[in-house]
């Protein structure tokens, strides 16, 4: 993956990246289940190292096993969407892949979110703006 | 590869047959393969969380509406009373105006504006009850006494009854307007179904450990054991209320308010020997 880590924290669930050019990557360890508390605390650690300005995230959500139904919709609402201003999300699990269409579907979050099979994929869309003129 | 066999299969069924009839209690536990199967476990309790708190929600507005239909309905009923008032003033008023007594004519103008101001109060009430959810309702400390000497003088009710206050009665915490239109609906309660020359009230306190027991005492004919309850629900039209014109909406509207407010009212009576109203209010709120 294209993705130069210029500083990089850590909590008991998520692992916490940017990139030179800021984007910030999460993933989760194994067999994580988040509750809004995990939430909540997540986009803290991701505002203070956004510097509270709106960035793009990738979210690689293929070690979520569970997410309650209040952690989906801290994600889908105004706090988060004060910190990222767009978001591909990483299903490559069966479970991460429903877990991410409910988080579209019902939750239907405020920033622009995608889902996508690869880091890859997810980086290509998140750097199409950021490549714009 | 999932197997026809595999146990999970039937705990999804049984799951699926349960929502199907709006039972959501538990979740289905997945295992730790993380497979399509906990996929499918995992969706279906996503699903049943989701349903049954869209239920809770249209359960609530089911009640708001029902709320909205009595609150139209209790708004009609306190308007009635005042409005009834300024059409008998305006025939004596037309009458005194004929015949040049100027005298009675200044004495009805001077009722009719008084009327008409209990009438404005009567509206701005209505209107700061309705415009907020009991949760939202401002909560103030309230000296009753002071309360109640404000609400017979404004409504005049020492022309129809002796009101006695058994004094001292408690500072409550309680929105001011939806108290006022409770001891307003129990003393016009009281004199409409008085049978005696002198309608008498007498309000007291008991101190509970967590809450107030405040009684409305009159000298009324008093209510039968059987219809005790039923007096509080809206339409009733038992024994002298139908004589007395009544639309059994009044004591409704109050059993509304404090239940809005988690308080309680009930009535002890001994027909022949009156009636005491008696209602809660909490010390904490």
């Amino acid at each position: 993956m294209d993705f130069k880590v210029i500083e990089e924290r850590r909590n008991n669930k998520i692992i916490f990246k940017i990139s030179d050019d800021n984007i910030l990557f999460t993933s989760c360890v194994p067999n994580t289940e988040m509750t809004i508390e995990d939430g909540k605390e997540s986009t803290r650690i991701s505002a203070e190292m956004v510097k509270y300005e709106p960035r793009p995230l990738l979210c690689d959500l293929t070690n979520v096993v569970r997410m309650t139904k209040e952690c989906r919709k801290h994600f889908a609402g105004v706090d988060h969407a004060k910190t990222f201003n767009k978001a591909a999300l990483i299903v490559t699990s069966p479970i991460s892949r429903l877990i991410g269409n409910f988080f579209l579907g019902l939750n239907k979050p405020l920033k622009p979110t995608r889902l996508f099979n690869s880091n890859e994929e997810g980086l290509k869309w998140l750097r199409e703006d950021l490549n714009r003129p | 590869m999932v197997k026809n066999d595999d146990p999970r299969l039937t705990q999804i069924l049984d799951m699926i047959g349960k929502i199907a009839a709006l039972e959501f209690q538990g979740q289905l536990p997945t295992s730790k393969h993380n497979d399509v199967v906990d996929a499918i476990i995992l969706g279906l309790n996503m699903l049943n969380e989701e349903l049954q708190a869209n239920v809770v929600e249209k359960s609530k507005l089911s009640h708001i509406n029902e709320k909205l239909e009595k609150f139209a309905l209790t708004t009609a009923h306190d308007l009635k009373s005042p409005i009834n008032s300024i059409t008998g003033l305006l025939t004596l008023l037309d009458y005194s105006l004929k015949s040049g007594n100027k005298t009675e004519t200044a004495q009805y103008v001077t009722m009719l504006k008084s009327t008409t101001e209990k009438m404005k109060e009567l509206v701005v009430n209505i209107l700061n009850y309705s415009r907020h959810s009991p949760e939202d309702l401002n909560i103030e400390l309230i000296d009753m006494a002071s309360t109640i000497r404000q609400i017979t003088s404004i409504d005049r009710t020492d022309r129809f009854a002796h009101i006695r206050l058994q004094e001292p009665l408690p500072t409550v915490q309680f929105n001011p307007p939806a108290l006022i239109q409770v001891f307003r609906n129990i003393f016009s309660n009281a004199i409409k179904y008085s049978d005696k020359e002198t309608c008498e009230i007498t309000i007291s306190s008991l101190e509970k450990d967590n809450h107030f027991e405040i009684r409305v005492a009159d000298n009324g004919p008093g209510i039968e054991p059987e219809n005790q309850q039923k007096i509080f629900e809206l339409f009733n039209r038992i024994g002298p209320a139908v004589e007395a014109d009544s639309h059994g909406v009044g004591l409704a509207s109050i059993k509304s308010i404090l239940a809005s407010f988690r308080e309680k009212i009930w009535v002890e009576s001994f027909p022949g020997n009156g009636a005491i109203f008696c209602f809660t209010l909490s010390k904490q709120r």
